[in-house]
């Protein structure tokens, strides 16, 4: 790996490529959704109105354990939780936007877009953010499309897949996000957030409820910005 | 699962992305408050606020790649099959490979693990 290279813009390319891999995992959503009993109509309402891929797995897989509601809203809620703290990242991108534009924006702050979006380098000339905003739009809307097109696809098709597992669908959620995060480790204290919060969630996972331990992973980030100091280099993302 | 629960996951989810786009983005609460500009310690404060929410992406994905690679419930075969998916996958990332390329690596390297095992 090239030491502090820029890589180059390709928010177009990598918010359609994020958008055709979720779209194979919207896939394995629907059959899931269907196989642990929901109706297509709850499986799709599902993926347009509550669009975060992460806690709508959470929320089929603890209703089809029999969960109840409290914990079907737990689990998913908790996971959904950390699209909070991607609204400061995304918002330095949207400044100019006005409230209504805004509000719109926020239901597709999602982990593929924002992190398509801070992958692109910073733009020359006035507008620097030109990049990460064009990434989050691609992403963000190419996701919203082939999501809920993969769930109508997975949720009519039903148990004519059959073992997801078997197609290895399973390891698709966890690579894509080791793609997304490959940008961020040429950055030091990047590489330390990503390490610490790895460790801490591989510890609380067998002790915690599911969606917990996400969320103690993300404190990673205060030992990183305390250890790694204000002065250490510029902020990777612009 | 009821209607009023997807309801209220709907209602949850985007309450989350609103939250943090509008109230920690800044754009309601802080602009009238720093008119004056950069008074030393509440630029220092900010400079600390930023720096957290640039680690905050590459730590919560490693939590998730954890999270997604390594469920309880499941057993070893199928664990460490997803394993050996995840890990080329991430080989294919080092080699700065494209997304999808990713993807399909380690789902298709996760399927050769289970059909030979």
């Amino acid at each position: 790996m090239s030491d502090r290279a820029e890589p180059a813009p390709r928010p177009l390319v990598d918010g359609i490529s994020v958008s055709i891999a979720v779209g194979v995992v919207a896939l394995t959503f629907g059959v899931l959704a269907r196989t642990s009993g929901l109706t297509v109509g709850k499986t799709c309402a599902m993926s347009l109105l509550v669009f975060t891929g992460a806690s709508q797995f959470a929320a089929v897989s603890v209703a089809a354990q029999g969960g109840s509601m409290a914990a079907v809203l737990g689990a998913s809620l908790l996971l959904a939780a950390r699209n909070t703290l991607y609204g400061p990242v995304v918002s330095r991108w949207f400044e100019h936007l006005g409230r209504p534009r805004r509000m719109l924006l926020a239901q597709f702050i999602l982990d593929e877009s924002t992190g398509v979006g801070a992958a692109q380098p910073a733009a020359d000339g006035p507008d620097p953010t030109r990049h990460n905003r064009i990434g989050f739009l691609a992403g963000g809307l190419g996701v919203y499309v082939l999501w809920n097109l993969g769930t109508l696809v997975g949720a009519l098709a039903g148990n004519v897949v059959g073992d997801v597992g078997r197609w290895g669908l399973d390891a698709a959620f966890p690579a894509s996000f080791v793609a997304l995060l490959a940008p961020h480790l040429s950055h030091r204290p990047c590489r330390f957030a990503a390490l610490i919060a790895a460790v801490l969630t591989i510890v609380s996972v067998p002790v915690l409820p599911i969606g917990v331990p996400v969320l103690v992973g993300a404190l990673a980030v205060l030992p990183a910005a305390w250890f790694t100091g204000p002065d250490e280099d510029e902020p990777v993302l612009p | 699962m009821t209607w009023l629960t997807i309801g209220l996951l709907a209602g949850g989810a985007y309450a989350f992305k609103w939250f943090g786009l509008e109230v920690l983005g800044g754009h309601s609460t802080a602009t009238p408050r720093s008119a004056p500009k950069d008074s030393g310690l509440e630029g220092a404060a900010r400079l600390g606020l930023q720096r957290i929410v640039d680690l905050l992406p590459p730590a919560m994905f490693a939590a998730l790649i954890v999270l997604q690679t390594f469920n309880r419930t499941d057993d070893i075969r199928t664990t460490l099959t997803r394993l050996v998916g995840v890990v080329v996958g991430a080989l294919a990332a080092w080699r700065k490979a494209p997304l999808l390329v990713v993807i399909v690596l380690a789902a298709a390297t996760t399927a050769a693990a289970r059909a030979l095992t």
